[in-house]
């Protein structure tokens, strides 16, 4: 590899050093063979460089027709118009695919049955026996209606791209060519680099199209094939088990968004191949450098006219792959990656190179300059290497420090590869569906981001429609309780997370949440400090659950004073006087059963010392013998309740 | 069971308060007024930081707390577990009181006709039951059955 770039050192060397001292028009020297006689040094070198830029320049040319072809191609034949259902590949995959479907709708319209018959959710059972009777007529005409949408966007897409790529961009190419080889050495070199760098990103540009024209051909027919399956999905009610058993396009969600996204990729691609060719078209290089001041002049008129339809083609690819969404990302990273490995990486090369050669004569002179300031202020001689270094180690400590503290701050703000938005977002909807009993596991202000952040998931999912109501309160519910067990976050925050629920007809009901939950439980769900607050302690507070939590010696002491501080901080005289007649009530005496309450207290206090001194520090043989007693007591009396 | 309402707690704030008994149960900022209503200030009594921390120490409301002292009487009271004569035992027993400081409450108490009334009512306390899973029966149980 040294060894390589040292002949290309050595190479580039020579040339300039002919172009110095030989600054000679190429002429097709070589055909005035006499003048090898006269001036052999100079007609060799002509002859030589002639032939490099010869070679470059065909190379490139090749390179272009062949490239802009497979795209005429793609658009031509591949792609665009094969894209339909006519193919014997859809239709023999559609009919397998439909009878499959069938079989499908036939084991849904048995559990509609089972539903009907056992009373579950007969109601919704109903709805989806008439969805059921649309869906098994519509499945044996999803060729035909998506047919019609694809030629629908086939149409609009042929009115820009009809007649494929522009051969004007060739024939252009071979006229700049030709002025290349007019120019003096120097010139053509620049000329040559000019000519490699364009090829090379406009090889790549027309391959990613024609990849993408050539792949929505072969997904919208898979599409197609599976398009019976992903409509009889629509018989089925929306859960996650459905979802597991029909994956990614064979649902009905997934399937519809990839097939629209795929059916109108093509607009923006075409609009923006049309928009190219009339680039093109108007794109004029046929004034020769002479009548230029000089060839920077001239490779500026040069890049421009080649470089716009070029840049229109590049920007046409990534619109094209943002309207595409989710499907078109792997073509988009295939562009990136592509972009990476050839045009990018070379012109990275070459400006890495300016770059990191500027930037050692600037780390040169910043040091020096540094190392000079900090030496005078730590009142040393700046003149002085040994003080300069002092000085700059001085400096670069401060400077560690302030690193540190600034990774940290970014640390502590999550910002990096390993807290994209996206995992985040993903991490969210896992906890919003499984529980999030440790979402908030962070500062104050990170969960307050994070409680925003599953607010705009859950609005996400409410209008993706993806969940059912049920589903979808359910989640509503989970980041409500969680919300409501962390400190971090403000009364007024989940008070209006909750009024806007409402808004969007999703209705957090925590009281009757509440109310059908036993006391038990709620201390089990629900952590003080969600007792703490006002809100919660109003609903709670004239239930059987709410006096248990205040009143009977079983409710944990922080909960039980959660409570009464959550009545407390309701400043509403209506909460708190029916706290009031509640809070510290005794057991009465003559009262049976809450003779057993007392028994049950005493004897759960007993097993839970008991416990507790089994834990710390072990228990006798006697005291074991107490525990399965007091165990067995507190077993029989609650039989007795 | 039967429960105590605003007037009888504005009613046992009364007794509390022209006893001096709330002296270890509020801080400067309680509000003696005359315009505040005695509901409020027998509310404030309880609901205070006094009383939080007190609680956060350790202590049992039901065994500081002159309001729920006395609460806990009338609770027996009017749900019949105690009658009136039991009432001055058992304030001389919670709050250490002479004997004619006791009979003075235990009388003050027998006149009340919010609690007299509370004594002769049925108990018609109706919980909300936590809600349990109803299986409607469907047209396909009708049938079959």
């Amino acid at each position: 590899m040294i060894k390589l770039k040292r002949i290309l050192f050595l190479f580039i060397f020579i040339a300039i050093v002919f172009c110095f001292f030989f600054p000679i028009e190429m002429t097709g020297a070589i055909e005035e063979s006499d003048d090898i006689m006269f001036d052999p040094v100079n007609t060799i070198a002509t002859a030589i460089i002639t032939t490099i830029v010869d070679i470059a320049i065909n190379t490139c040319s090749v390179v272009l027709k062949i490239s802009s072809q497979i795209l005429s191609w793609a658009i031509d034949g591949g792609g665009v118009d094969q894209a339909g259902s006519q193919s014997p590949v859809v239709t023999e995959g559609w009919g397998i695919v439909r009878n499959l479907a069938n079989a499908a709708l036939i084991i849904g319209l048995v559990i509609i049955a089972i539903n009907i018959i056992l009373g579950k959710e007969e109601g919704q059972a109903k709805k989806t026996l008439v969805n059921f009777v649309i869906v098994a007529l519509l499945i044996n005409f999803t060729p035909l209606i998506c047919g019609f949408f694809i030629d629908g966007s086939n149409i609009i897409a042929n009115s820009f791209i009809g007649q494929g790529l522009d051969p004007l961009m060739n024939n252009q190419l071979n006229d700049a060519a030709q002025v290349i080889r007019e120019m003096n050495i120097l010139e053509a070199l620049l000329g040559i680099g000019f000519l490699v760098v364009f090829t090379i990103i406009s090889l790549f540009v027309y391959l990613l199209y024609a990849i993408l024209f050539l792949a929505r051909t072969v997904i919208l027919w898979i599409l197609i094939i599976a398009s019976p399956i992903a409509l009889a999905t629509k018989v089925f009610p929306k859960s996650n088990a459905v979802r597991k058993f029909f994956p990614s396009i064979l649902y009905w969600d997934d399937w519809y968004e990839m097939f629209l996204q795929w059916v109108i990729i093509v607009i923006p691609a075409a609009l923006f191949i049309h928009l190219s060719n009339i680039a093109i078209r108007a794109a004029v290089v046929t004034d020769s450098p002479g009548d230029f001041d000089n060839i920077l002049d001239y490779l500026l008129v040069l890049g421009f006219s080649y470089f716009i339809p070029l840049i229109l083609l590049i920007a046409g690819f990534m619109i094209t792959i943002s309207s595409g969404g989710s499907v078109a990302a792997p073509l988009g990273a295939l562009g990136k990656k592509a972009w990476a490995a050839t045009a990018g990486a070379a012109g990275g090369y070459a400006l890495g190179k300016a770059k990191s050669g500027a930037k050692a004569t600037g780390s040169w002179v910043k040091e020096g300059a540094v190392g000079s300031a900090a030496a005078i202020i730590k009142r040393e001689n700046p003149l002085n290497k040994a003080a300069r270094d002092s000085g700059m180690a001085s400096v670069d400590k401060v400077k560690s420090s302030i690193g540190g503290a600034m990774t940290g701050a970014k640390d502590y703000l999550r910002i990096g590869e390993s807290n994209t938005w996206a995992k985040r977002s993903a991490e969210t909807e896992k906890q919003l569906a499984e529980g999030m009993d440790n979402y908030f596991d962070g500062s104050k202000e990170e969960n307050v981001v994070k409680f925003n952040l599953a607010q705009q998931q859950l609005e996400k999912l409410r209008l993706s429609k993806s969940l059912s109501q049920k589903e979808l309160s359910k989640r509503y519910e989970n980041l409500f309780i969680a919300a409501t067990n962390n400190g971090d976050i403000e009364d007024s925050a989940i008070e209006n997370f909750l009024s806007q629920s409402k808004g969007k007809g999703v209705d957090v009901d925590y009281g009757k949440m509440l109310r059908g939950t036993s006391a038990v439980d709620i201390m089990k769900k629900y952590k003080p400090k969600a007792l703490e607050r006002g809100f919660i302690a109003e609903k709670l507070v004239d239930t059987k659950q709410g006096e248990y939590i205040l009143t009977n010696p079983r409710a944990t002491q922080a909960h039980s004073k959660a409570l009464f501080d959550g009545i407390k901080n309701s400043k509403n005289t209506g909460t708190q006087a029916a706290g009031a007649a509640s809070i510290g009530a005794s057991s009465s005496p003559g009262d049976a059963t809450q003779k057993i309450d007392q028994a049950e207290q005493i004897l759960a206090g007993e097993l839970d010392s008991l416990n507790s001194k089994a834990t710390s520090s072990g228990l006798s043989d006697e005291e074991e013998k107490r525990r399965d007693e007091v165990s067995d007591q507190l077993k029989s009396l609650k039989g007795t309740q | 069971m039967k429960k105590i309402n605003d007037k009888i707690i504005a009613f046992l704030g009364e007794i509390i308060l022209k006893n001096n008994l709330e002296k270890d149960v509020i801080d400067s900022s309680f509000d003696y007024s005359e315009r505040t209503p005695i509901l409020e200030k027998t509310l404030s009594m309880i609901f205070n930081d006094v009383v939080t921390q007190r609680m956060e120490n350790g202590e049992r409301i039901a065994q500081f707390h002159p309001f729920v002292k006395l609460r806990n009487i009338i609770d027996r009271l009017i749900n019949n577990l105690i009658n009136y004569e039991d009432v001055l035992p058992l304030l001389k027993e919670e709050f250490d009181f002479p004997k004619e400081k006791a009979k003075e409450i235990s009388l003050l108490i027998e006149g009340n006709k919010e609690i007299k009334e509370l004594i002769e009512k049925e108990d018609d306390t109706v919980y909300e039951k936590t809600e349990e899973k109803v299986s409607p029966k469907s047209i396909g149980y009708e049938l079959l059955k």
